[in-house]
Protein backbone atom coordinates (compact mmCIF):
# COMPACT_ATOMS: atom_id res chain seq x y z
CA UNK A 1 0.00 0.00 0.00
CA UNK A 2 1.37 3.33 -0.81
CA UNK A 3 1.04 6.57 0.88
CA UNK A 4 -1.43 9.19 -0.17
CA UNK A 5 0.60 10.58 -2.25
CA UNK A 6 -2.04 13.01 -3.93
CA UNK A 7 -1.27 16.61 -3.59
CA UNK A 8 -4.02 18.77 -3.82
CA UNK A 9 -4.71 22.91 -3.76
CA UNK A 10 -7.80 23.55 -1.02
CA UNK A 11 -10.64 24.63 -2.73
CA UNK A 12 -12.26 28.17 -3.75
CA UNK A 13 -15.29 27.53 -1.53
CA UNK A 14 -13.12 27.69 1.64
CA UNK A 15 -13.42 30.63 3.85
CA UNK A 16 -10.97 33.36 4.22
CA UNK A 17 -9.36 33.77 7.77
CA UNK A 18 -8.00 36.89 6.56
CA UNK A 19 -8.39 39.63 9.58
CA UNK A 20 -9.56 37.01 11.95
CA UNK A 21 -6.31 35.26 12.04
CA UNK A 22 -5.86 36.86 15.38
CA UNK A 23 -9.19 34.53 16.55
CA UNK A 24 -7.31 31.58 15.09
CA UNK A 25 -4.45 31.66 16.45
CA UNK A 26 -5.84 31.65 20.23
CA UNK A 27 -8.37 28.89 19.10
CA UNK A 28 -6.16 26.94 16.73
CA UNK A 29 -4.78 24.90 20.09
CA UNK A 30 -8.06 23.64 20.85
CA UNK A 31 -9.15 21.80 18.06
CA UNK A 32 -9.75 17.79 19.10
CA UNK A 33 -13.28 17.67 17.73
CA UNK A 34 -13.41 13.75 17.42
CA UNK A 35 -16.02 12.47 14.28
CA UNK A 36 -15.33 10.02 11.58
CA UNK A 37 -16.16 9.65 8.07
CA UNK A 38 -15.97 6.94 5.50
CA UNK A 39 -15.67 6.40 1.56
CA UNK A 40 -16.37 3.22 -0.04
CA UNK A 41 -14.48 2.71 -3.15
CA UNK A 42 -16.01 -0.57 -5.22
CA UNK A 43 -13.28 -2.21 -7.43
CA UNK A 44 -13.79 -3.30 -11.07
CA UNK A 45 -13.61 -7.48 -9.68
CA UNK A 46 -17.02 -6.59 -7.83
CA UNK A 47 -18.42 -5.54 -11.14
CA UNK A 48 -16.65 -8.71 -12.89
CA UNK A 49 -18.23 -11.05 -10.31
CA UNK A 50 -21.87 -9.59 -10.46
CA UNK A 51 -21.57 -10.05 -14.46
CA UNK A 52 -20.33 -13.69 -13.99
CA UNK A 53 -23.30 -14.67 -11.68
CA UNK A 54 -25.52 -12.81 -13.29
CA UNK A 55 -24.30 -14.77 -16.86
CA UNK A 56 -24.52 -18.03 -15.03
CA UNK A 57 -27.88 -17.35 -13.96
CA UNK A 58 -29.35 -15.63 -16.96
CA UNK A 59 -27.60 -18.51 -19.71
CA UNK A 60 -29.97 -21.10 -17.29
CA UNK A 61 -33.05 -19.16 -17.12
CA UNK A 62 -33.33 -18.48 -21.05
CA UNK A 63 -31.81 -22.20 -21.44
CA UNK A 64 -34.83 -23.44 -19.59
CA UNK A 65 -31.75 -24.89 -17.29
CA UNK A 66 -32.44 -25.28 -14.12
CA UNK A 67 -28.63 -25.81 -12.55
CA UNK A 68 -27.28 -22.64 -13.92
CA UNK A 69 -30.39 -20.99 -12.30
CA UNK A 70 -29.75 -22.13 -8.74
CA UNK A 71 -26.04 -22.13 -9.32
CA UNK A 72 -26.08 -18.38 -10.50
CA UNK A 73 -28.47 -17.18 -7.65
CA UNK A 74 -26.80 -19.39 -4.65
CA UNK A 75 -23.72 -17.73 -5.19
CA UNK A 76 -25.40 -14.48 -6.06
CA UNK A 77 -27.03 -14.87 -2.78
CA UNK A 78 -23.91 -15.60 -0.89
CA UNK A 79 -21.86 -13.10 -2.30
CA UNK A 80 -24.12 -10.09 -1.98
CA UNK A 81 -25.05 -11.05 2.29
CA UNK A 82 -21.29 -11.37 2.30
CA UNK A 83 -19.94 -8.63 0.87
CA UNK A 84 -23.12 -6.53 2.99
CA UNK A 85 -22.25 -7.85 5.94
CA UNK A 86 -18.37 -6.80 5.28
CA UNK A 87 -19.56 -3.58 4.13
CA UNK A 88 -21.97 -3.04 7.52
CA UNK A 89 -19.56 -4.47 10.10
CA UNK A 90 -16.65 -2.58 8.71
CA UNK A 91 -18.17 0.80 8.04
CA UNK A 92 -19.34 0.64 11.63
CA UNK A 93 -16.23 -0.56 13.26
CA UNK A 94 -14.49 2.36 11.35
CA UNK A 95 -17.36 5.07 12.45
CA UNK A 96 -16.91 4.54 16.28
CA UNK A 97 -12.77 4.08 16.13
CA UNK A 98 -10.78 6.87 17.25
CA UNK A 99 -7.12 7.45 17.14
CA UNK A 100 -5.42 7.06 20.47
CA UNK A 101 -2.27 8.56 20.82
CA UNK A 102 0.28 7.77 23.78
CA UNK A 103 1.35 11.08 24.16
CA UNK A 104 -0.36 14.69 23.42
CA UNK A 105 3.24 16.51 22.69
CA UNK A 106 6.34 15.14 21.56
CA UNK A 107 9.62 16.86 20.46
CA UNK A 108 11.99 15.95 17.65
CA UNK A 109 14.92 18.01 16.58
CA UNK A 110 15.16 18.10 13.09
CA UNK A 111 16.48 15.84 10.24
CA UNK A 112 16.01 13.33 13.53
CA UNK A 113 13.79 10.79 14.14
CA UNK A 114 11.45 9.96 16.97
CA UNK A 115 8.55 7.42 17.33
CA UNK A 116 5.02 8.10 18.60
CA UNK A 117 2.81 5.25 20.09
CA UNK A 118 -0.62 4.79 18.24
CA UNK A 119 -3.61 2.89 18.87
CA UNK A 120 -6.82 2.32 16.77
CA UNK A 121 -9.91 1.31 19.33
CA UNK A 122 -13.42 0.85 18.22
CA UNK A 123 -16.55 0.46 20.36
CA UNK A 124 -17.75 -2.42 17.35
CA UNK A 125 -15.64 -5.40 19.67
CA UNK A 126 -14.00 -6.65 16.31
CA UNK A 127 -10.52 -6.94 15.34
CA UNK A 128 -9.47 -5.83 11.99
CA UNK A 129 -6.57 -5.09 10.27
CA UNK A 130 -6.66 -2.08 8.98
CA UNK A 131 -3.26 0.38 7.18
CA UNK A 132 -2.71 4.09 9.35
CA UNK A 133 -1.59 6.52 7.59
CA UNK A 134 -1.43 10.21 10.02
CA UNK A 135 -2.88 13.65 9.01
CA UNK A 136 -0.12 16.36 9.24
CA UNK A 137 1.78 18.70 7.62
CA UNK A 138 5.05 17.64 5.88
CA UNK A 139 7.02 18.96 8.49
CA UNK A 140 7.22 15.59 9.49
CA UNK A 141 7.39 12.35 7.66
CA UNK A 142 5.90 9.23 8.91
CA UNK A 143 4.85 5.79 6.50
CA UNK A 144 1.57 4.02 6.24
CA UNK A 145 1.55 1.28 8.35
CA UNK A 146 -0.52 -1.95 9.48
CA UNK A 147 -2.19 -1.67 12.62
CA UNK A 148 -4.96 -3.83 14.17
CA UNK A 149 -8.23 -2.61 15.16
CA UNK A 150 -8.94 -3.05 18.72
CA UNK A 151 -4.84 -3.94 19.12
CA UNK A 152 -1.94 -2.87 21.02
CA UNK A 153 0.04 0.31 20.38
CA UNK A 154 1.81 0.47 17.10
CA UNK A 155 4.92 2.44 17.07
CA UNK A 156 5.30 4.93 14.09
CA UNK A 157 8.43 6.80 13.14
CA UNK A 158 8.29 10.13 12.37
CA UNK A 159 11.47 12.03 10.71
CA UNK A 160 11.39 15.68 11.17
CA UNK A 161 12.03 17.83 8.11
CA UNK A 162 11.09 21.69 8.99
CA UNK A 163 11.21 23.37 11.85
CA UNK A 164 7.48 24.09 13.68
CA UNK A 165 4.76 23.11 15.57
CA UNK A 166 3.09 20.49 13.77
CA UNK A 167 -0.46 19.03 14.79
CA UNK A 168 -1.58 15.23 14.17
CA UNK A 169 -5.19 16.15 13.83
CA UNK A 170 -5.86 12.34 13.33
CA UNK A 171 -5.46 10.05 10.16
CA UNK A 172 -6.74 7.87 7.45
CA UNK A 173 -7.54 4.47 7.96
CA UNK A 174 -8.14 1.83 4.57
CA UNK A 175 -9.23 -1.36 4.69
CA UNK A 176 -10.05 -3.91 1.51
CA UNK A 177 -11.51 -7.17 1.71
CA UNK A 178 -9.85 -10.02 1.12
CA UNK A 179 -11.28 -10.70 -2.48
CA UNK A 180 -10.50 -7.08 -3.76
CA UNK A 181 -13.95 -6.11 -4.05
CA UNK A 182 -14.36 -3.09 -2.39
CA UNK A 183 -12.12 -0.65 0.06
CA UNK A 184 -13.59 1.75 2.64
CA UNK A 185 -11.75 4.54 3.57
CA UNK A 186 -12.05 6.43 6.46
CA UNK A 187 -11.23 9.70 7.95
CA UNK A 188 -10.77 9.90 11.67
CA UNK A 189 -10.52 12.84 13.70
CA UNK A 190 -8.98 12.31 16.66
CA UNK A 191 -7.67 14.68 19.97
CA UNK A 192 -4.79 16.42 18.70
CA UNK A 193 -1.19 15.56 19.47
CA UNK A 194 1.53 17.83 18.66
CA UNK A 195 5.24 17.29 17.50
CA UNK A 196 7.72 19.95 17.50
CA UNK A 197 10.39 20.18 15.57
CA UNK A 198 13.20 21.74 16.78
CA UNK A 199 16.31 23.61 15.38
CA UNK A 200 19.78 21.90 16.03
CA UNK A 201 21.67 22.70 18.67
CA UNK A 202 24.88 24.12 16.84
CA UNK A 203 27.34 26.49 18.32
CA UNK A 204 28.49 28.12 15.41
CA UNK A 205 30.81 31.17 15.25
CA UNK A 206 28.54 33.97 13.56
CA UNK A 207 31.15 35.12 12.19
CA UNK A 208 29.70 32.80 9.72
CA UNK A 209 26.83 34.97 8.57
CA UNK A 210 29.29 38.03 8.21
CA UNK A 211 28.14 39.13 11.72
CA UNK A 212 31.93 40.61 12.72
CA UNK A 213 32.30 41.37 16.49
CA UNK A 214 29.33 39.92 17.75
CA UNK A 215 31.11 36.31 18.04
CA UNK A 216 34.27 37.36 19.51
CA UNK A 217 33.36 41.48 20.44
CA UNK A 218 30.16 40.47 22.00
CA UNK A 219 31.51 39.07 24.68
CA UNK A 220 33.72 41.82 25.55
CA UNK A 221 30.85 43.89 25.36
CA UNK A 222 28.48 41.77 28.22
CA UNK A 223 29.99 43.13 30.83
CA UNK A 224 28.45 47.04 29.64
CA UNK A 225 25.28 45.79 28.23
CA UNK A 226 24.10 42.51 30.08
CA UNK A 227 23.41 43.02 33.76
CA UNK A 228 24.42 40.62 35.93
CA UNK A 229 22.07 37.69 36.91
CA UNK A 230 23.78 35.50 39.05
CA UNK A 231 26.64 33.40 39.57
CA UNK A 232 26.19 30.10 38.21
CA UNK A 233 28.47 27.20 37.66
CA UNK A 234 31.04 26.75 34.72
CA UNK A 235 29.27 25.73 31.91
CA UNK A 236 32.30 24.60 29.68
CA UNK A 237 30.77 25.38 26.04
CA UNK A 238 30.78 29.33 27.54
CA UNK A 239 33.73 31.77 26.86
CA UNK A 240 36.93 32.10 29.69
CA UNK A 241 35.97 35.29 29.87
CA UNK A 242 33.12 34.37 31.63
CA UNK A 243 34.61 32.26 34.99
CA UNK A 244 34.26 35.10 37.88
CA UNK A 245 37.93 34.02 39.20
CA UNK A 246 37.19 35.38 42.47
CA UNK A 247 34.25 33.43 43.57
CA UNK A 248 36.26 30.35 41.64
CA UNK A 249 38.83 30.52 44.12
CA UNK A 250 36.87 30.87 47.37
CA UNK A 251 34.46 28.05 46.47
CA UNK A 252 37.37 26.04 44.79
CA UNK A 253 35.19 25.07 41.55
CA UNK A 254 34.70 26.96 38.34
CA UNK A 255 31.92 29.93 38.78
CA UNK A 256 30.87 31.76 35.76
CA UNK A 257 29.14 34.95 35.76
CA UNK A 258 25.61 34.72 34.23
CA UNK A 259 24.35 37.43 32.56
CA UNK A 260 21.13 38.71 30.95
CA UNK A 261 22.62 39.16 27.23
CA UNK A 262 19.31 40.50 25.59
CA UNK A 263 21.25 44.06 25.39
CA UNK A 264 24.18 42.65 23.31
CA UNK A 265 21.98 40.29 21.15
CA UNK A 266 20.87 41.25 17.55
CA UNK A 267 17.78 41.92 16.29
CA UNK A 268 16.59 40.16 13.40
CA UNK A 269 14.38 41.17 10.18
CA UNK A 270 13.01 38.19 8.74
CA UNK A 271 11.50 38.20 5.62
CA UNK A 272 7.78 36.07 6.63
CA UNK A 273 6.54 35.75 2.81
CA UNK A 274 4.99 33.47 1.09
CA UNK A 275 8.56 32.74 -0.53
CA UNK A 276 10.20 31.78 2.46
CA UNK A 277 7.78 28.95 2.87
CA UNK A 278 8.05 27.23 -0.33
CA UNK A 279 10.56 23.87 -0.30
CA UNK A 280 12.93 23.83 -3.01
CA UNK A 281 14.19 19.99 -3.29
CA UNK A 282 12.35 19.27 0.70
CA UNK A 283 14.01 22.50 2.17
CA UNK A 284 12.58 25.56 2.95
CA UNK A 285 14.49 29.04 3.19
CA UNK A 286 12.43 29.42 6.20
CA UNK A 287 14.32 26.81 7.84
CA UNK A 288 17.49 28.20 7.19
CA UNK A 289 16.38 31.52 8.70
CA UNK A 290 15.13 29.36 12.27
CA UNK A 291 18.60 27.95 12.44
CA UNK A 292 20.42 31.10 11.94
CA UNK A 293 17.71 32.21 15.14
CA UNK A 294 18.53 29.57 17.04
CA UNK A 295 22.16 29.91 16.68
CA UNK A 296 21.81 33.50 18.06
CA UNK A 297 19.31 31.99 20.79
CA UNK A 298 22.17 29.93 22.61
CA UNK A 299 23.77 33.30 23.68
CA UNK A 300 20.59 35.08 23.90
CA UNK A 301 17.74 34.34 26.15
CA UNK A 302 15.27 36.28 23.99
CA UNK A 303 15.75 37.35 20.29
CA UNK A 304 13.91 40.52 19.03
CA UNK A 305 12.28 39.53 15.52
CA UNK A 306 10.59 41.77 13.09
CA UNK A 307 8.76 39.79 10.58
CA UNK A 308 8.21 41.84 7.54
CA UNK A 309 6.21 41.18 4.64
CA UNK A 310 4.10 43.09 2.13
CA UNK A 311 2.17 45.61 3.96
CA UNK A 312 2.78 43.92 7.13
CA UNK A 313 6.06 44.70 9.82
CA UNK A 314 5.19 42.74 12.69
CA UNK A 315 7.49 42.91 15.68
CA UNK A 316 7.49 39.71 18.15
CA UNK A 317 10.34 38.29 21.00
CA UNK A 318 11.67 34.54 20.51
CA UNK A 319 13.38 32.46 23.16
CA UNK A 320 15.08 29.06 21.87
CA UNK A 321 11.65 26.93 22.79
CA UNK A 322 9.36 29.11 20.75
CA UNK A 323 11.07 28.99 17.74
CA UNK A 324 8.91 26.34 16.44
CA UNK A 325 6.24 28.64 17.40
CA UNK A 326 7.47 31.31 15.27
CA UNK A 327 7.14 28.87 12.20
CA UNK A 328 3.70 28.29 13.16
CA UNK A 329 2.42 31.76 13.42
CA UNK A 330 4.12 32.76 9.89
CA UNK A 331 3.08 29.81 8.01
CA UNK A 332 -0.37 29.73 9.19
CA UNK A 333 -0.51 33.38 8.96
CA UNK A 334 0.41 33.20 5.07
CA UNK A 335 -1.88 30.45 4.39
CA UNK A 336 -5.05 31.91 5.82
CA UNK A 337 -3.89 35.08 4.04
CA UNK A 338 -4.67 32.98 0.97
CA UNK A 339 -6.22 29.39 1.23
CA UNK A 340 -6.56 28.89 -2.51
CA UNK A 341 -2.03 28.78 -2.20
CA UNK A 342 -2.01 26.34 0.13
CA UNK A 343 -1.42 22.30 -0.56
CA UNK A 344 -2.41 19.56 1.60
CA UNK A 345 -1.55 16.07 1.85
CA UNK A 346 -5.15 14.57 2.02
CA UNK A 347 -6.76 13.30 -0.79
CA UNK A 348 -9.50 15.79 -2.45
CA UNK A 349 -12.44 13.42 -1.49
CA UNK A 350 -12.03 13.53 2.23
CA UNK A 351 -10.82 17.59 2.47
CA UNK A 352 -14.51 18.30 2.65
CA UNK A 353 -15.00 16.62 6.04
CA UNK A 354 -11.99 18.61 7.76
CA UNK A 355 -12.85 22.02 9.50
CA UNK A 356 -10.47 25.76 8.44
CA UNK A 357 -8.55 24.88 11.83
CA UNK A 358 -7.37 21.46 10.59
CA UNK A 359 -7.03 22.43 6.68
CA UNK A 360 -4.97 25.45 8.61
CA UNK A 361 -2.99 22.71 10.99
CA UNK A 362 -2.23 21.05 8.45
CA UNK A 363 -1.86 22.95 5.28
CA UNK A 364 1.38 23.98 3.67
CA UNK A 365 2.31 27.09 0.75
CA UNK A 366 2.70 25.70 -2.65
CA UNK A 367 3.15 28.98 -4.91
CA UNK A 368 4.51 32.25 -4.42
CA UNK A 369 2.38 34.98 -3.57
CA UNK A 370 3.15 38.47 -4.44
CA UNK A 371 3.72 39.26 -0.79
CA UNK A 372 7.50 39.54 -0.70
CA UNK A 373 8.13 43.14 1.79
CA UNK A 374 9.47 46.24 -0.44
CA UNK A 375 11.87 49.11 0.78
CA UNK A 376 9.08 50.35 2.61
CA UNK A 377 8.88 47.36 5.22
CA UNK A 378 12.40 47.40 5.63
CA UNK A 379 12.33 51.09 6.90
CA UNK A 380 10.00 50.36 9.15
CA UNK A 381 11.22 47.44 10.06
CA UNK A 382 14.62 49.30 10.87
CA UNK A 383 13.05 52.45 12.40
CA UNK A 384 11.09 49.40 14.81
CA UNK A 385 14.51 48.11 15.92
CA UNK A 386 15.85 51.54 16.55
CA UNK A 387 19.00 51.59 18.33
CA UNK A 388 20.18 48.26 18.44
CA UNK A 389 23.55 47.86 16.61
CA UNK A 390 23.50 44.43 15.13
CA UNK A 391 20.72 43.25 13.17
CA UNK A 392 20.79 40.43 11.04
CA UNK A 393 18.41 40.49 7.75
CA UNK A 394 16.90 37.53 6.94
CA UNK A 395 15.99 38.15 3.37
CA UNK A 396 15.34 35.92 0.29
CA UNK A 397 17.41 38.72 -2.07
CA UNK A 398 16.53 38.43 -5.82
CA UNK A 399 19.85 39.26 -6.72
CA UNK A 400 21.64 37.53 -4.30
CA UNK A 401 19.54 34.53 -3.42
CA UNK A 402 18.84 32.95 -0.55
CA UNK A 403 21.35 33.92 1.95
CA UNK A 404 20.71 36.00 4.92
CA UNK A 405 22.62 39.48 4.45
CA UNK A 406 24.17 41.57 7.90
CA UNK A 407 23.64 45.41 8.01
CA UNK A 408 24.49 47.57 11.05
CA UNK B 1 -11.79 -11.48 12.94
CA UNK B 2 -11.54 -15.09 13.09
CA UNK B 3 -9.16 -16.38 9.65
CA UNK B 4 -9.75 -20.10 9.26
CA UNK B 5 -6.63 -20.80 7.08
CA UNK B 6 -5.20 -23.76 6.26
CA UNK B 7 -2.05 -24.41 2.87
CA UNK B 8 -3.32 -23.66 -0.33
CA UNK B 9 -2.72 -27.57 -1.40
CA UNK B 10 -4.70 -28.88 1.63
CA UNK B 11 -7.85 -26.65 0.36
CA UNK B 12 -7.45 -27.27 -3.00
CA UNK B 13 -7.33 -31.09 -2.62
CA UNK B 14 -10.65 -31.12 0.14
CA UNK B 15 -12.36 -29.69 -2.45
CA UNK B 16 -11.06 -31.59 -5.56
CA UNK B 17 -12.19 -34.65 -3.65
CA UNK B 18 -15.89 -33.18 -3.16
CA UNK B 19 -15.26 -32.71 -6.90
CA UNK B 20 -14.24 -36.19 -7.62
CA UNK B 21 -16.54 -38.34 -5.31
CA UNK B 22 -19.88 -35.66 -7.17
CA UNK B 23 -18.21 -36.36 -10.86
CA UNK B 24 -17.94 -40.85 -9.47
CA UNK B 25 -21.53 -40.31 -8.47
CA UNK B 26 -22.89 -38.69 -11.68
CA UNK B 27 -21.68 -40.65 -13.72
CA UNK B 28 -23.96 -43.94 -13.04
CA UNK B 29 -26.66 -41.55 -13.86
CA UNK B 30 -26.68 -40.06 -17.08
CA UNK B 31 -26.24 -42.16 -19.91
CA UNK B 32 -23.56 -39.78 -22.27
CA UNK B 33 -21.72 -39.76 -19.21
CA UNK B 34 -18.37 -38.62 -21.81
CA UNK B 35 -18.05 -35.41 -20.44
CA UNK B 36 -18.05 -36.65 -16.83
CA UNK B 37 -15.00 -38.75 -17.65
CA UNK B 38 -13.49 -35.96 -18.80
CA UNK B 39 -14.09 -34.00 -16.09
CA UNK B 40 -12.99 -36.65 -14.09
CA UNK B 41 -9.79 -37.28 -15.96
CA UNK B 42 -8.83 -33.70 -15.64
CA UNK B 43 -9.56 -33.64 -12.09
CA UNK B 44 -7.13 -36.24 -11.20
CA UNK B 45 -4.40 -34.96 -13.34
CA UNK B 46 -5.23 -31.13 -11.33
CA UNK B 47 -4.72 -32.98 -8.14
CA UNK B 48 -1.15 -34.34 -9.57
CA UNK B 49 -0.16 -31.27 -10.56
CA UNK B 50 -0.73 -29.39 -7.85
CA UNK B 51 0.77 -31.89 -6.02
CA UNK B 52 3.85 -30.89 -7.50
CA UNK B 53 2.75 -27.21 -7.77
CA UNK B 54 0.92 -25.78 -5.44
CA UNK B 55 1.09 -22.24 -6.72
CA UNK B 56 -1.45 -23.51 -9.46
CA UNK B 57 -4.22 -24.46 -7.44
CA UNK B 58 -6.34 -20.90 -8.76
CA UNK B 59 -5.60 -22.06 -12.35
CA UNK B 60 -6.44 -25.59 -11.93
CA UNK B 61 -9.60 -24.40 -9.70
CA UNK B 62 -10.73 -22.15 -12.31
CA UNK B 63 -10.77 -24.91 -14.86
CA UNK B 64 -12.02 -27.36 -13.08
CA UNK B 65 -14.94 -24.76 -11.69
CA UNK B 66 -15.38 -24.17 -16.09
CA UNK B 67 -15.73 -28.22 -16.47
CA UNK B 68 -18.11 -28.98 -13.61
CA UNK B 69 -20.22 -25.96 -14.78
CA UNK B 70 -20.38 -26.99 -18.17
CA UNK B 71 -21.35 -30.82 -16.43
CA UNK B 72 -23.97 -29.06 -14.86
CA UNK B 73 -25.47 -27.97 -17.62
CA UNK B 74 -25.48 -31.19 -19.26
CA UNK B 75 -27.30 -32.98 -15.95
CA UNK B 76 -31.16 -33.78 -16.20
CA UNK B 77 -33.03 -31.72 -13.74
CA UNK B 78 -33.99 -34.02 -11.16
CA UNK B 79 -29.98 -34.12 -10.39
CA UNK B 80 -29.76 -30.18 -11.21
CA UNK B 81 -30.36 -29.23 -7.29
CA UNK B 82 -28.29 -31.20 -5.45
CA UNK B 83 -25.56 -30.41 -7.86
CA UNK B 84 -25.92 -26.86 -7.89
CA UNK B 85 -26.13 -26.94 -4.26
CA UNK B 86 -22.86 -29.17 -3.74
CA UNK B 87 -20.96 -26.77 -6.62
CA UNK B 88 -21.89 -23.71 -4.72
CA UNK B 89 -20.47 -25.32 -1.34
CA UNK B 90 -16.93 -26.58 -2.82
CA UNK B 91 -16.73 -22.94 -3.78
CA UNK B 92 -17.29 -21.36 -1.03
CA UNK B 93 -15.25 -23.98 1.13
CA UNK B 94 -12.30 -23.56 -1.20
CA UNK B 95 -12.89 -19.53 -0.82
CA UNK B 96 -12.76 -19.95 2.90
CA UNK B 97 -10.05 -22.15 3.11
CA UNK B 98 -7.36 -20.12 1.41
CA UNK B 99 -8.64 -17.23 3.15
CA UNK B 100 -10.44 -14.97 0.28
CA UNK B 101 -13.20 -15.05 2.59
CA UNK B 102 -13.62 -14.33 6.38
CA UNK B 103 -15.80 -17.29 7.81
CA UNK B 104 -16.54 -14.95 10.70
CA UNK B 105 -18.20 -12.24 8.28
CA UNK B 106 -19.41 -15.30 6.13
CA UNK B 107 -21.24 -16.88 9.69
CA UNK B 108 -22.60 -13.51 10.50
CA UNK B 109 -23.97 -13.07 6.99
CA UNK B 110 -25.88 -15.88 7.56
CA UNK B 111 -29.06 -13.98 9.26
CA UNK B 112 -28.92 -11.58 6.41
CA UNK B 113 -29.56 -14.97 4.01
CA UNK B 114 -32.42 -15.93 6.32
CA UNK B 115 -34.13 -12.99 5.97
CA UNK B 116 -33.68 -12.74 2.29
CA UNK B 117 -35.16 -16.46 2.03
CA UNK B 118 -38.54 -14.63 4.46
CA UNK B 119 -39.11 -11.70 2.01
CA UNK B 120 -38.52 -13.95 -0.73
CA UNK B 121 -41.08 -16.08 0.24
CA UNK B 122 -43.13 -13.39 0.96
CA UNK B 123 -42.76 -11.81 -2.66
CA UNK B 124 -42.69 -15.02 -5.00
CA UNK B 125 -46.60 -14.86 -3.11
CA UNK B 126 -46.83 -11.18 -4.22
CA UNK B 127 -49.54 -10.21 -6.76
CA UNK B 128 -47.48 -8.44 -9.12
CA UNK B 129 -44.37 -11.71 -9.55
CA UNK B 130 -47.78 -13.76 -10.40
CA UNK B 131 -48.78 -11.20 -12.56
CA UNK B 132 -45.16 -10.64 -14.09
CA UNK B 133 -45.39 -14.88 -14.52
CA UNK B 134 -48.20 -14.79 -16.55
CA UNK B 135 -46.60 -12.21 -18.72
CA UNK B 136 -43.37 -14.46 -18.99
CA UNK B 137 -45.24 -17.29 -19.35
CA UNK B 138 -46.31 -17.13 -23.51
CA UNK B 139 -42.56 -15.45 -23.88
CA UNK B 140 -41.08 -19.24 -23.44
CA UNK B 141 -38.65 -18.37 -20.36
CA UNK B 142 -39.45 -21.08 -17.50
CA UNK B 143 -41.91 -19.11 -15.26
CA UNK B 144 -41.28 -20.36 -12.46
CA UNK B 145 -37.16 -20.05 -12.35
CA UNK B 146 -37.70 -16.50 -13.28
CA UNK B 147 -40.00 -15.81 -10.90
CA UNK B 148 -37.73 -17.66 -8.01
CA UNK B 149 -34.72 -15.17 -9.84
CA UNK B 150 -36.89 -12.21 -9.14
CA UNK B 151 -38.62 -12.45 -5.66
CA UNK B 152 -34.43 -12.89 -4.31
CA UNK B 153 -33.32 -10.08 -6.43
CA UNK B 154 -35.77 -7.63 -5.39
CA UNK B 155 -35.46 -8.89 -1.34
CA UNK B 156 -31.96 -8.79 -1.51
CA UNK B 157 -31.80 -5.38 -2.61
CA UNK B 158 -34.48 -4.43 -0.34
CA UNK B 159 -32.16 -5.29 2.26
CA UNK B 160 -29.10 -4.26 1.11
CA UNK B 161 -31.13 -0.89 0.49
CA UNK B 162 -32.27 -0.72 3.86
CA UNK B 163 -28.29 -1.68 5.35
CA UNK B 164 -26.96 1.21 3.09
CA UNK B 165 -29.31 3.45 4.30
CA UNK B 166 -28.60 2.82 7.53
CA UNK B 167 -24.73 3.21 7.30
CA UNK B 168 -24.99 6.32 5.25
CA UNK B 169 -27.76 7.59 8.32
CA UNK B 170 -24.86 6.49 11.03
CA UNK B 171 -22.00 8.58 8.78
CA UNK B 172 -23.87 11.27 8.60
CA UNK B 173 -24.51 11.39 12.26
CA UNK B 174 -21.14 10.40 13.47
CA UNK B 175 -19.72 12.82 10.81
CA UNK B 176 -20.88 15.66 12.09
Amino acid sequence: MTRHNSVQTLGHDLPKLGDSYQDYDAASRSIGKRRNTIHVIPSNKLLALYMLLSGITYTGLITNNVFGTYLGLILFIVFTSYVLTWYLLTSLTLLFSEIVFESSRIEVTIDTSTSLNVRVVSRIPIKLGISLSLIHSPHITSSEERVTINGDYHTMNLLGRWIGDVGIIGGIVSIEDRMGLMRIQGLIISDETHVIVRPARVYREYGRFGLVGYGEVGTSLEGRLGDLKSLVEYDYERPASTIHWLTSARVNDLIMISRSEYGSCPAVIMDSSSKVLIPKDGKRPIDDFLQIISDIAQHCPEIKVVLISRDHVEQRFVAWDSIPNLEHYVRVRVVSNNMDNAMINVPKHLQRYLGINELLEIAYVGRELNDEATDIEIERAHSIIGGTKQIVLLRISPNRGDVPHESE
Amino acid sequence: MYRMRVSNYVAYISVSLIWLITELSLAQYIQYSGIIILGTLINIISIILVSYRPTYHKYLFIVNTALLTYVGFTIPNYLATIYSIIMSVSIVIYLVLIDLIELSFLLISLPIIYVSYVAERLLERSLIVNKLMTLIGPIGVNARLFALILSWYLSLFIISIIAILLALLLTRRFSK
